[in-house]
């Protein structure tokens, strides 16, 4: 890419940079970055919203406003506020302060006072006597003197655990355990399909369930083809639904696969996804009668542009 | 002749909600915008306009120089869309009932517009928080570079390098 030194290809777009730093690497294309830039000025502002709905909004907010009204003040108001806060953190450390000393002088207190007889650990047992301080007890102090295991470095982690004594001194344990496991497979593995199926419904991570939809085939196992429907009719994350769809195209003939797509027409929100599941669709050879559903719950749901799609289909 | 913004906030302190609904009518659109792409869910843009007006009228007390009105409800905007964003992360509330219809009028003209924005506003999404506003108030509502450091607190340069930054990254998503 032939550029002069030191010269972005923006420049034109924007004021000059003060610190010359380098933004395009040698495989960059600024012409694409140029056409972002033309498409934004073309386009109109994505979320636009009628009058009316900006007038129920307001008509909202003025009525919580009437509700809890809060006493109009005036400008100078504005430093009263601002002191009180600054007293706050003043009393909180100086509370934080007096608690610090107090630990420190009775730290030293108790490092020159004999230790009390049931509170050493590694006492001579024969020096105070066997009274009732070298019973279990005793022994439990004891070993808390000693090293502890980490708990929280166990290799397993324990939930819903129940300890019932049972008869012949037994008991009976009940638990959930789980344990992070890390290993290679092949793509076709069963494991692999299975954590498919679960990282498709984790709700937590966008880039897992990404990846998983990237790497989920229909034809591996029915779950896996159910979850991938799902995916399409219920992630909130449109690129998810997108991907997913696009996975369960060829199988429009199918009649699970038929009646999500139908779904995603009636109820998805993004005219993006209710568009392909009508090319999906229509691509999939349907019945007579089937378009005619189509058509009626286009109709129902007042969907003129794709009703308008689908006689061009017809058209063809 | 316009009314200043700050002769409203102060009409506004003084009592007068009329004053308030001025202010609201004046930023709706720019407010519902940048919650809308900030947040990712322009769903429930609406509701979260809603909120920032909300805060907004209780926190006009603290609002120091009222003449930079615009700029301190932008950045109220910004928290108040991250807040939302994390809320949804930890699937604090989703109904569903309450859709904004952004149906399409007629015609495939409405259709391809619709998919446009759609397709906007999914690269948008691909941005940091603070990026996307960057581009919001560049491309949507006209704003300066001054400005808009004013606004996310920044210097000039940094705001360029934001958007050469966010334009690249729109670049390599729009494929």
């Amino acid at each position: 890419m032939d550029k002069e030194p030191n010269q972005s290809p923006l420049d034109a777009l924007f004021e000059p940079l003060d610190d010359e730093r380098e933004l395009w690497r040698e495989d960059e294309r600024p012409e694409d970055v140029l056409a972002v830039h033309q498409r934004l000025i073309d386009a109109e502002a994505p979320h636009e919203v009628d009058d009316a709905a900006f007038a129920r909004m307001r008509a909202g907010v003025l009525a919580e406003i009437r509700k809890a009204p809060k006493v109009a003040s005036s400008p100078d108001k504005v430093i009263q506020p601002k002191i009180a806060h600054w007293r706050q953190p003043v009393f909180l450390l100086g509370a934080a302060a007096a608690m610090l000393l107090g630990v420190l002088i009775g730290s030293r207190f108790w490092q020159n006072s004999p230790a009390p007889i049931w509170y050493n650990p590694v006492g001579d047992a024969a020096q105070h006597g066997t009274d009732f301080r070298q019973g279990a007890a005793r022994q439990m102090v004891s070993s808390l003197a000693q090293p502890q295991p980490d708990l929280r470095n166990l290799p397993y982690v324990y939930d819903n655990i129940a300890i019932t004594p049972t008869p012949g001194n037994q008991v009976h344990l009940s638990f959930d355990m789980a344990t992070h496991v890390s290993l290679v497979r092949p793509a076709d593995d069963p494991l692999v399909r299975e954590m498919l199926v679960n990282a498709l419904m984790d709700r937590e991570s966008l880039n897992n369930r990404l990846h998983a939809v990237q790497l989920s085939d229909p034809t591996m196992s029915p779950e896996v083809k159910q979850a991938l429907v799902i995916a399409m009719r219920q992630d909130g994350e449109l690129s998810v639904r997108l991907k997913a769809m696009a996975k369960l195209a060829p199988f429009g003939e199918e009649p699970l696969v038929s009646q999500a797509l139908m779904e995603v027409l009636k109820n998805d929100e993004s005219v993006q996804m209710r568009l392909n599941a009508l090319d999906y669709l229509m691509g999939s050879n349907p019945a007579k009668g089937d378009i005619e559903a189509l058509e009626r719950t286009l109709r129902e749901r007042g969907d003129t542009p794709l009703l308008m799609r689908v006689n061009r289909w017809e058209r063809h | 002749m316009e009314i200043q913004d700050e002769q409203l906030v102060q009409l506004v302190r003084s009592g007068s909600l009329d004053a308030f609904d001025q202010l609201m009518r004046r930023y709706q659109r720019t407010v519902h915008q940048i919650a809308c792409s900030v947040s990712g869910d322009y769903e429930h843009g609406l509701d979260i306009s809603q909120s920032v007006f909300l805060k907004a009228y209780q926190k006009l007390d603290t609002l120091a120089d009222p003449a930079r009105f615009k700029t301190w409800l932008i950045r109220m905007t910004y928290h108040e869309s991250i807040d939302w964003l994390r809320r949804k992360r930890e699937g604090e509330f989703f109904d569903e009932s309450q859709h904004v219809d952004h149906g399409a009028s007629d015609g495939e003209s409405a259709l391809e517009q619709q998919l446009r924005q759609e397709q906007i506003s999914q690269l948008l999404g691909r941005l940091h928080p603070k990026h996307r506003l960057a581009v919001v108030l560049k491309y949507f509502e006209g704003c300066s570079i001054r400005d808009i450091a004013g606004t996310l607190e920044c210097s000039e340069p940094v705001v360029k390098n934001m958007l050469y930054r966010s334009l690249k990254r729109m670049a390599t998503h729009a494929g």
